[in-house]
């Protein structure tokens, strides 16, 4: 039926299983494991805290602090076959390789999730990340304190950046920190079709409204390690609020694209899911593979809204029948 | 903004939650950030003074008749207030189509947890159970009006009861820098014990544990919190570091009656605990204790072991008794009913005391 299907023979806009636990960890103040698919994380908060640097303080408002932990760091020098920290899910055939002979694209983005010829070190990651619950987390409660975020990559294999997003909130939920609303992500892949062939299946295809094709380009929500590793495939991670996300998840919120592509005119009259902030990698994402993906994000993020909340429901009422008296 | 008219009556059934994603009915019970309550809270019926109920119930009743006219004089249509993890914000409004005065406002909820309404005080909030102790949780309520739009004001945690421990001098001769398991750690002054002179005061070592009340919140974030082991005097004193004998203060009595012995005698309410354990725990369970029919307290009283225990609202709890074994078995006693439902408490502290009396009698 899809004329370029996953490999995992997923429907594009399919998630993979999720499971969730809520404070596995008993001495932070909140901690989350999120298993998505395989990818696995763990994520601990310890917060409000007192700043070990004096320095790092700011006096009017809180600050948020991500560490991957440092177990990432030997990772992706070391050869990954039989890693503990990120299991060999990927392709079996890495398993055996040596260390010189990874391709660039697949073992050493392992443990990071980004090809190490994109550049991206683990840094950067972390500064995503505490953009993304910066903005969410209402600092101006917390003044010279800091919000330690500690994610630990258990299994890698696709969407690791995505999932560490999702794992942070939640861990966040766990400790109680005053949130104003809550950044969940979604990672899609854009696969730009490829010039050679595939003109013939664009009949097959054109009515198929749930493979999000628009101009050639496909989406695929919460890719594997396998699928991001594709050739041409760009990767994008979106972070969207999810308390404004509208409820007709159907209509566009593209209301109009100029001829040559310069100007997007979004529906601002919508409710629109507030994007907070993305994180490309991969292949370089078109225009088009960006806004699609952005329309599928959507749908993941409110799907993921709608796990959360069973989460927290599961905690809440177990905590109804023992602590609250 | 402008007086409110009177809402149009609620339809005759709620219409589902307008979060994002939810698939329930019924009003959400589990409330995650950034969940707009506005329906729930705006539109819940004023409470009927024939039927009071018990300020313990939990449960959250809704009823479909309910419409709240926020600015009406009508004792029992009184705004609702709003506690802990719940915050009231005001929208622009350029929504041309709806001219319902509420799509200005919405209430979100900020922290994920269960949503409580308090029948009495007519207080909403969101019960959850963190780890780390806040100063600014203490719930104040803050009814709902154009003018409170502000911030989360200073004077939050003061009042509370905590221990804490002493963790050095070394910053200043005059203060005692004491760990409240907080973000930040509190300035306690060392002659703010009871009777307590430049020549005769207690010495406190680091790592001693202290029961002590705060005094100065965080003053949004510019000072540290401070402690005093004197009773309390009315809240809006704030110069409790007076010297001299303490007063016991009549009018906004604060410390609900505790007694002000000097710090000599071992029997004042605050002040340094000797001996024992202590350990932490969840704010919730710390909160759970503090209340007059907590199961596993009582049920340790009824046992008739000999113990004493203290409680800071910040998850610290200190216990002594005459035997270690003992006090092990309180221990594990309260941690284990944090995660067992009331009724089985009582039976479980009952075959502990059983099993430790045995021990005892078999040394």
């Amino acid at each position: 039926m899809t004329s370029y299907p996953r490999p995992s023979n997923r429907k594009p806009s399919t998630l993979r299983p999720l499971s969730a636990e809520l404070s596995p960890l008993h001495r932070s103040d909140g901690s989350a494991s999120l298993k998505c698919g395989n990818t696995h994380i763990l994520a601990a908060v310890q917060g409000p805290i007192a700043p070990r640097i004096p320095n790092r303080e700011r006096y009017d408002r809180g600050i948020v602090s991500v560490a991957f932990s440092k177990g990432l760091v030997m990772m992706s020098n070391a050869a990954a076959g039989g890693g503990n920290s990120s299991g060999g899910v990927v392709q079996d055939e890495d398993n055996k390789d040596s260390g010189a002979n990874k391709s660039a694209n697949t073992m050493t983005s392992l443990p990071v999730p980004l090809p190490s010829g994109g550049g991206a070190t683990e840094r950067e990651l972390e500064y995503f990340l505490r953009d993304a619950l910066s903005s969410c987390i209402m600092l101006e409660r917390y003044p010279r304190c800091v919000i330690q975020v500690v994610i630990q990559i258990v299994q890698a294999d696709g969407s690791v950046l995505g999932t560490a997003v999702n794992c942070a909130v939640m861990a966040l939920m766990d400790a109680g920190i005053a949130m104003r609303g809550l950044a969940v992500a979604a990672t899609c892949v854009a696969i730009n079709r490829s010039p050679l062939s595939r003109a013939e299946d664009m009949d097959i295809d054109a009515s198929d409204k749930e493979q999000n094709k628009s101009d050639g380009v496909t989406i695929w929500l919460d890719p594997t390690a396998e699928e991001e590793s594709g050739e041409g495939h760009g990767m994008v991670v979106i972070v969207v609020d999810a308390s404004k996300i509208p409820k007709q998840l159907k209509s566009s919120s593209i209301t109009s694209i100029s001829n040559d592509m310069d100007q997007v005119e979004l529906n601002a009259e919508q409710d629109d899911a507030n994007i907070i902030t993305s994180f490309t990698y991969g292949s370089p994402l078109s225009l088009d593979g960006l806004l699609s993906s952005i329309e599928s994000s959507k749908q993941s993020c409110a799907a993921f809204t709608a796990f959360m909340r069973l989460a927290v429901e599961q905690k809440v009422q177990k905590e109804e029948q023992t602590l609250w008296s | 903004m402008s007086a409110a008219t009177a809402l149009p009556p609620a339809p005759s059934s709620l219409p589902p939650p307008p979060s994002a994603g939810s698939t329930f009915e019924a009003p959400p019970l589990a409330v995650i950030p950034g969940d707009d309550l506005t329906r729930y809270i705006l539109h819940h019926p004023p409470p009927s003074n024939s039927q009071q109920s018990d300020a313990r119930k939990h449960k959250k009743s809704r009823s479909n008749a309910g419409d709240a006219n926020r600015n009406s004089e009508d004792e029992a249509r009184l705004p609702p207030k709003l506690g802990t993890g719940l915050i009231c914000i005001q929208l622009p409004t350029n929504d041309k189509n709806n001219n319902n005065i509420n799509s200005s406002i919405r209430i979100q909820a900020t922290v994920a947890g269960r949503l409580v309404y308090r029948q009495n005080s007519r207080t909403w909030f969101v019960a959850s159970n963190p780890r780390r102790y806040h100063l600014s949780q203490s719930p104040a309520a803050t009814p709902i009006s154009s003018n409170n739009m502000s911030k989360v004001t200073s004077n939050m945690g003061v009042g509370d009861r905590v221990i804490g421990i002493v963790e050095d001098q070394k910053a200043s001769a005059d203060y005692y820098r004491i760990n409240i398991f907080g973000s930040h750690s509190a300035l306690l002054h060392v002659l703010s014990f009871e009777g307590a002179t430049k020549r005769n005061r207690p010495q406190l070592e680091p790592g001693s544990l202290v029961y002590c009340r705060v005094i100065k919140g965080f003053a949004g974030g510019r000072m540290d919190p401070e402690l005093s082991c004197k009773v309390g005097s009315g809240s809006g004193n704030n110069s409790s570091s007076s010297k001299g004998k303490s007063v016991y203060n009549d009018e906004e009595e604060d410390d609900g009656g505790a007694s002000g012995k000097d710090w000599m005698t071992n029997e004042g309410t605050y002040g340094p605990l000797n001996g024992g354990t202590s350990f932490r725990v969840s704010i919730g369970l710390a909160r759970e204790l503090l209340l007059p029919e907590n199961a596993v307290l009582s049920a340790l009283d009824k046992s008739g072991i000999p113990f004493e225990i203290a409680i800071g609202v910040n998850g610290m709890v200190w216990v002594n008794s005459p035997d270690p074994e003992i006090t092990i078995m309180i221990l594990n006693a309260i941690k284990n009913s944090e995660v067992m439902p009331e009724d089985k408490v009582r039976g479980m502290v009952k075959v502990m005391v059983k099993n430790v009396k045995k021990e005892l009698m078999d040394e």
